[in-house]
């Protein structure tokens, strides 16, 4: 064979090697990374609430403390703009579910000031907890906001959302969950 | 189209203060983890996740000083800023960067190791967190693809190279008037082949 049609040959090979490759590419959003969480136990934290408790008190949370309960953890912050958007469907969520299910609101870099008149002017259903130095979006492995993780009654992470969240996606999986067992 | 896509995806999910505008900028100093802005100080508790389930107790010695600065400035560089390009978490001068080192410098002080360390960040953001990707599995293709394709390579110039040097091949003469030839012979060997 010539060699002319034999380098063609070549470079056409590493062309559409590359092109099978970029074409793969494309296909995946490139902001979902899959967590290596899903199916591991949630990492524990013990946070304040910017809200206080019934009774007045300063309102703490363990999230070990919750077992028995499916629940929703939502790394946010008022400086991000797809957390705006998905603020409404997670609030229509939590009513939807009523105490069934846990929510939890974690507030990721940003200032406390900003938090309430946010949460003034867009309503509040569930607590919303101050991560201190981002620990707990470390332990969870948060790449940005908002992401979302969903954790059967075992503590065990079941579920994560990057971007805003979806109604009936998020309803169905929480739906679910609550038919588990402990 | 593309672009619309583009934008979509770009909106869909914000990287943690990627909107700043220094966040590729190189500041590896340590006291970016001293005086790092911390908005949510307060008096509100820490998550303070503790890693020995995932790795183990710490397997050295507790770390201070300047033992401690060289050790977190040692991982911290092995680690990607997740919401950087390409910059390590000892680079980025980002609050998610900032936030990790001093995760970091926390870990290192209480005497986990450097392998530890990596451990326990990877089994929470995957090995993506890791800026320089492990010698296995699918990973040898990054590791040895270059050198395959420059062998590769060189393999196709030296043999474009030597096929150059094959001798041409005996030319014949073009089909003449039987009658013609020795003049066309004579007229070649006058002016020579390469002219014909």
């Amino acid at each position: 064979m010539k060699r002319g049609p034999m380098i063609l040959l070549g470079g056409l090979s590493v062309v559409a090697v590359l092109v099978a490759v970029l074409a793969s590419g494309f296909q995946h959003d490139p902001h979902e990374i899959a967590s290596p969480m899903i199916g591991k136990p949630a990492p524990d934290f013990t946070l304040k609430a910017i809200e206080p408790a019934a009774d007045g008190s300063e309102q703490i949370v363990k999230l070990s403390l919750q077992k028995g309960h499916p629940v929703v953890v939502n790394f946010w912050a008022t400086w991000c703009i797809p957390c705006q958007q998905e603020h409404s469907t997670l609030l229509a969520i939590s009513r939807e579910f009523g105490g069934a299910v846990h929510f939890f609101g974690l507030v990721y870099q940003d200032k406390p000031e900003a938090i309430d008149a946010w949460l003034n002017s867009r309503g509040r259903a569930y607590p919303t907890l101050i991560d201190v130095g981002s620990q707990a979006a470390i332990a969870f492995g948060v790449y940005g906001v908002p992401e979302t993780f969903v954790i059967d009654k075992k503590g065990v992470i079941r579920q994560k959302f990057t971007g805003g969240v979806d109604y009936d996606e998020v309803s169905a999986l929480l739906a679910g969950l609550l038919k588990e067992g402990t | 189209m593309n672009i619309l896509l583009l934008a979509t995806l770009l909106t869909a999910h914000s990287p943690a203060r990627a909107e700043e505008p220094n966040a590729g900028s190189p500041v590896p100093t340590r006291s970016a983890v001293a005086s790092a802005p911390q908005d949510m100080t307060a008096d509100a508790p820490a998550a303070s996740s503790d890693p020995t389930p995932i790795v183990g107790p710490p397997a050295g010695p507790p770390l201070s000083g300047k033992a401690l600065e060289d050790a977190t400035r040692t991982i911290a560089s092995q680690l990607r800023c997740p919401v950087c390009q390409g910059l390590s978490v000892a680079d980025s001068p980002s609050e998610s960067a900032v936030a990790i080192k001093r995760e970091v410098e926390r870990l290192a002080a209480q005497g986990y190791t450097e392998a530890q360390c990596l451990l326990y960040f990877e089994a929470s953001y995957g090995e993506f967190i890791r800026l320089e990707p492990k010698a296995e599995g699918l990973n040898l293709l990054v590791w040895a693809g270059p050198g395959a394709l420059l062998v590769f390579g060189l393999g196709v110039i030296a043999w474009m190279r030597l096929g150059n040097r094959k001798p041409p091949a005996p030319r014949t003469l073009p089909p003449v008037d039987p009658a013609l030839e020795p003049f066309v012979r004579q007229v070649y060997a006058v002016v020579g082949e390469g002219q014909s």
